[in-house]
């Protein structure tokens, strides 16, 4: 696993077996009124109840973070369903917002072998279970947040039953609910990492070519430079073309504006040397 | 193949909905108001997603038949085309599909009569003597999901109510089974799309081998129906004269060039922003990573190759059939 994951629970209590779980430690205080958890791969926060301290910590969260590299965010939480016996998890393949009457539907892209459900997300703790629906308070949020971060195709929602018809919320502990998710660690792991690898993807996507830095320390390019020059030193590297700061039609560039010419000299006579 | 299968309420009892859920048992059914929900929003990765689609079962409420571009046909009077499927199962790495849309789930529009429907009315236009034509295949492959869709037998069956309505199912499958159990219908063209075997190998993922394909075409025109060779996009290589030869010298060994309705040719070629999504989503891939030109907002060879190639092949082309029954595809592929 290598990419970076960003786990968010509402509850300390959710949180304390997915610390333990990925071995997570507390991470220096960077000025966020929430403590993060992280190994390195794997962030974790706890939010705080309901779909608006959700969406306000997600919002800081990746203020701070998810534009520094891609990450992929994970909403892990219990919920009660009418039917669904306890203990029960499964990842949301629709979130309703009762309130605002928002829908979101996450992508699967992997194989991610758990089961799927509609995620209800309401205002208030809901007893009557009407639909066939997880009911929870966050997911709404945490997805309409972590949207502004990231790919939509990297934001999922993981919910493990809490309560039932027969079981009220109300009697819930916190041990109780350590205990539902800590259950579930396994397989919250393995959603982890197919994000994760999806994340890793994305990363080697965007990398720059090697020599773009090399470039950046020789000459100093625009904004607009810099863009052509990522593209054309990627597209370079690709074909095989070997481009290096030290060339000699390089090394005598003293503007940033010829040692683009010249890339772009290699790359025109690309087509010359296929006809070869 | 399917695990998710989102479905517009307005067509969960729909006939086509019913055939194609009933292929996917295990699938999860997830029902939305509108496909544009799930399709296409802001920040979905193509990529992603091309490798584990889903499928979407939509109702297309306009717009069901379009006028082709200008050069794009096989002679006919007026040229139409139409999309029951937005995206392929096919992964060929010079669609268009990749760079004009941000999802690569499937989309299924199952309301086939409201399509039929827009041909008839689109046939009103014209004299009963008149060719009509309408091409499936520009957002999608036609018969690559048929016996999931039922797609070709249901146009089929139309076009053989309406004479002068012709129709073109452009393929790379080789999913003829429906069209061979049945008699060839006079205005149907099974077009099959080709590239050499060296380059549909590296470009043309989870597509049919040629070999397969040029087997289906030959069983078609053997049952009796009209098959077209359809060489669009043509793609440069070194050796691309060796290559495009030894395919259609493979493809005219054993097909009766006599009895082929006609052959198309078009340059490999990509709107700007459509080629800079593709950049962005396979910037380790060697034929997106080319130096294409821009020629007035469109990606392609330069000028010189484009031209040397479809000369060349044109030529060639010609030393099988009557050129008179050879077409350029000239068009340049809209931006929508």
């Amino acid at each position: 696993m290598s990419g970076a994951v960003c786990i968010v629970t509402a509850l300390k209590a959710e949180a304390h077996p997915l610390i333990d779980y990925f071995r997570l430690t507390r991470e220096t205080d960077d000025g966020l009124q929430f403590p993060v958890y992280s190994n390195g791969k794997i962030r974790l926060f706890v939010s705080g109840v309901g779909k608006r301290n959700c969406a306000a910590a997600v919002q800081c969260y990746g203020a701070l973070h998810a534009s520094k590299q891609a990450m992929a965010w994970l909403n892990v939480g219990i919920g009660g369903h009418g039917t669904r016996s306890i203990g029960e998890g499964l990842m949301a393949n629709r979130i309703d917002d009762r309130t605002s009457g928002e829908i979101w539907y996450p992508s699967f892209v992997s194989d991610f072998r758990c089961d799927v459900g509609t995620v209800a997300t309401t205002d208030e703790v809901e007893t009557n279970f009407a639909d066939d629906a997880v009911y929870e308070m966050e997911a709404a949020g945490f997805y309409g947040a972590a949207r502004q971060h990231t790919r939509l195709d990297l934001i999922h929602s993981y919910k493990v039953i809490s309560d039932n018809k027969l079981s009220s919320a109300m009697n819930l502990t916190r041990q109780e609910i350590s205990r539902l998710v800590g259950t579930h660690g396994p397989c919250v792991a393995s959603i982890c990492s197919m994000l994760s690898n999806l994340v890793s993807e994305l990363d080697s996507r965007h990398r720059t070519a090697r020599e773009y830095d090399k470039f950046l320390a020789r000459w100093r390019f625009s904004e607009t430079q810099k863009h052509l020059l990522r593209r054309w030193l990627r597209k370079c590297e690709t074909l095989g073309i070997q481009i290096s700061v030290e060339d000699e039609k390089l090394s005598s560039c003293e503007t940033s504006r010829s040692a683009i010419a010249v890339l772009h000299d290699e790359l025109t006579d690309y087509w010359n040397r296929t006809r070869v | 193949m399917y695990d998710t299968i989102y479905i517009e309420t307005q067509v969960a009892g729909h006939p086509i909905s019913e055939r194609i859920i009933s292929h996917y048992s295990k699938a999860n059914l997830v029902y939305c108001d509108r496909f544009g929900e799930i399709f296409n929003r802001r920040s979905q990765d193509f990529r992603f997603q091309k490798r584990h689609p889903s499928l979407i079962l939509a109702h297309k409420h306009s717009g069901h038949v379009l006028e082709a571009p200008d050069g794009y046909g096989v002679g006919g009077v007026k040229n139409y085309y139409f999309s029951v499927m937005l995206n392929c199962l096919y992964d060929c790495r010079y669609c268009f599909l990749q760079g004009m849309y941000r999802s690569a789930n499937h989309v299924v529009f199952v309301n086939y009569e409201d399509f039929a429907a827009g041909m008839k009315a689109r046939l009103q236009d014209h004299r009963d003597d008149e060719e009509v034509w309408f091409f499936s295949g520009y957002d999608c492959d036609s018969l690559a999901m048929e016996p999931i869709l039922g797609f070709g037998e249901y146009f089929v069956n139309l076009a053989e109510s309406e004479p002068n309505l012709w129709l073109e199912l452009r393929t790379k499958s080789t999913q003829i089974r429906s069209l061979m159990a049945r008699d060839p219908v006079d205005n149907v063209v099974v077009a099959f799309s080709f590239t050499p075997k060296n380059i549909s190998a590296n470009l043309e993922h989870r597509v049919p081998a040629v070999k397969k394909r040029i087997a289906a075409m030959v069983q078609l025109q053997r049952r009796g129906w009209k098959v077209g060779i359809r060489l669009d996009p043509l793609i440069y290589e070194t050796d691309y004269t060796v290559q495009y030869r030894n395919l259609l010298a493979e493809i005219f060994t054993e097909l009766d060039s006599g009895k082929l309705h006609s052959a198309s040719i078009g340059v490999f070629r990509l709107p700007k922003t459509f080629y800079r999504n593709l950049e962005k989503l396979y910037p380790d891939d060697s034929f997106v990573a080319q130096p294409f030109h821009d020629r007035d907002g469109q990606f392609s060879y330069p000028d010189s190759i484009e031209q040397e190639m479809k000369n060349w092949c044109y030529e060639e082309m010609a030393r099988y059939m009557e050129s008179e029954k050879i077409f350029w595809c000239s068009t340049e592929v809209k931006q929508q």
